[in-house]
């Protein structure tokens, strides 16, 4: 066996001897190799050394003095952890409550809008567009003094409209005068198609001096 | 020295059996347990005060958790755990001011007289050595060093077979030594 790529081989024999026995019998016969094992294990015995005397430090007694108070601390800090978490729990509780009583105060508050939404079927909007009179053209921008008028529609549904105030004395009037059936209610739904406009007769236009104009006024002329 | 049910009364006042067994036990396991959680903290951190300090913690960690341990038997064990996870932690956050301290201040960082009489040259290079091996190499090697434990011991330890923690015990020295082959001119030398 040639001693060169041994080196390997010697490491681990140092590290685990007698596991490699064709490098036993080299070794038997070649004393270059039998001090480079010497070395390789004394290398081993160093680092063993070094590692050992690493971590063969003894505490201060002072380190279990210390745990021991620390723990003997620490149900009292357990306790106050629960106080904090308490009052943490308590405080969501109330911003909680606080939300709710805030929202709902609104909801009340905002009623007539709410239940106008609510009532408001599937077919309102084309019934709005058929009484224009009715629904407002502009969007109303203060809710609150929103008016609601509700009364029954011809399949009966119940139908509700938005108004603003100065118009619901206007409705009521309409809403009476279509219950009591005086307004031909089907005349409004269907009402003619529009007639068709003309063409847009273009006359020509005669363009005076002022003092023709003058002379015009004076006679008349202008006006015809 | 004032023995930990001694000190704790609220154990007690809770009428909880279990706790104050559970009091007992960790007692009777602080002493070794300290040792234990030192020597592991040393091997990572090698400087007594912070492997003190984390040696603390994990007992103190230890203690929270260990009414919970169903195997008290696992107790030496479970602390190794966390002594090395917490010495690990604490060695990356020092390093991690080293060197925003040797930018700072660009030169090297001052060494306290123990870290210096410690610190012979074949320490700091074996410890530089050690740094770099594997984890699981690293504490496998830590702990068959620390009290001559057995393999079996240390296999119990990590809750690992017999054959892995001689696999990896082996393969840590035969790394180690590779590492610091280097070194072996000088010992042809002397």
């Amino acid at each position: 066996m040639a001693c060169e790529g041994l080196q390997e081989r010697l490491i681990e024999e140092a590290v685990a001897p007698g596991t490699d026995t064709a490098l036993a019998e080299h070794l038997a016969s070649c004393a270059g190799c039998r001090a480079e094992l010497a070395v390789q294990r004394e290398l081993q015995a160093r680092i063993a050394g070094g590692l050992s005397a690493m971590v063969s430090g003894e505490p201060s007694p002072a380190l279990i003095a210390r745990v021991r108070m620390q723990i003997a601390a620490e149900p009292a800090a357990h306790r106050f952890g629960w106080m904090w978490l308490s009052a943490g729990v308590a405080t969501a509780a109330l911003a909680g409550f606080a939300i709710w009583f805030g929202a709902r105060y609104f909801m009340q508050h905002a009623e007539p809008v709410r239940e106008v939404q609510k009532n408001v079927p599937q077919a309102a909007p084309q019934q709005i567009a058929q009484a224009p009179a009715i629904v407002p053209a502009r969007p109303v921008r203060n809710p609150s003094v929103i008016h609601s008028v509700s009364t029954q529609g011809n399949a009966g549904q119940h139908v509700a409209v938005v108004i603003p105030p100065g118009q619901r004395e206007a409705v009521l009037r309409l809403v009476a005068a279509l219950r009591s059936g005086r307004v031909d209610v089907a005349g409004l739904v269907n009402q003619p198609p529009p007639q068709e406009i003309a063409p847009l007769e273009i006359k020509p236009i005669k363009i005076l001096t002022l003092a023709e104009e003058r002379a015009a006024e004076k006679s008349g002329d202008i006006h015809k | 020295m004032q023995a930990l049910e001694a000190i704790l009364p609220g154990s007690r006042v809770q009428g909880e059996s279990g706790t104050t067994e559970a009091a007992r036990d960790f007692e009777g396991q602080l002493a070794d347990g300290a040792t234990l959680a030192f020597r592991m903290a040393m091997s990572v951190l090698r400087n007594r005060a912070d492997a003190e300090d984390v040696a603390q913690e994990a007992l103190l960690r230890a203690y929270k958790g260990f009414s919970k341990l169903r195997e008290r038997r696992a107790f030496r064990g479970w602390l190794c755990r966390i002594t090395w996870r917490l010495a690990l932690d604490r060695q990356r956050g020092t390093r991690r001011r080293e060197r925003r301290e040797l930018t700072a201040e660009s030169g090297a960082p001052e060494r306290t007289a123990e870290q210096m009489a410690a610190s012979s040259e074949f320490e700091r290079h074996l410890a530089r050595a050690m740094d770099e091996l594997p984890e699981k190499l690293r504490q496998a090697l830590v702990l068959a060093a620390i009290e001559g434990h057995s393999t079996r011991e240390v296999a119990e330890l990590l809750g690992l077979p017999e054959g892995t923690v001689k696999s990896r015990v082996h393969l840590a020295r035969k790394q180690m030594a590779e590492k610091l082959q280097w070194l072996v001119k000088d010992f042809k030398r002397g």
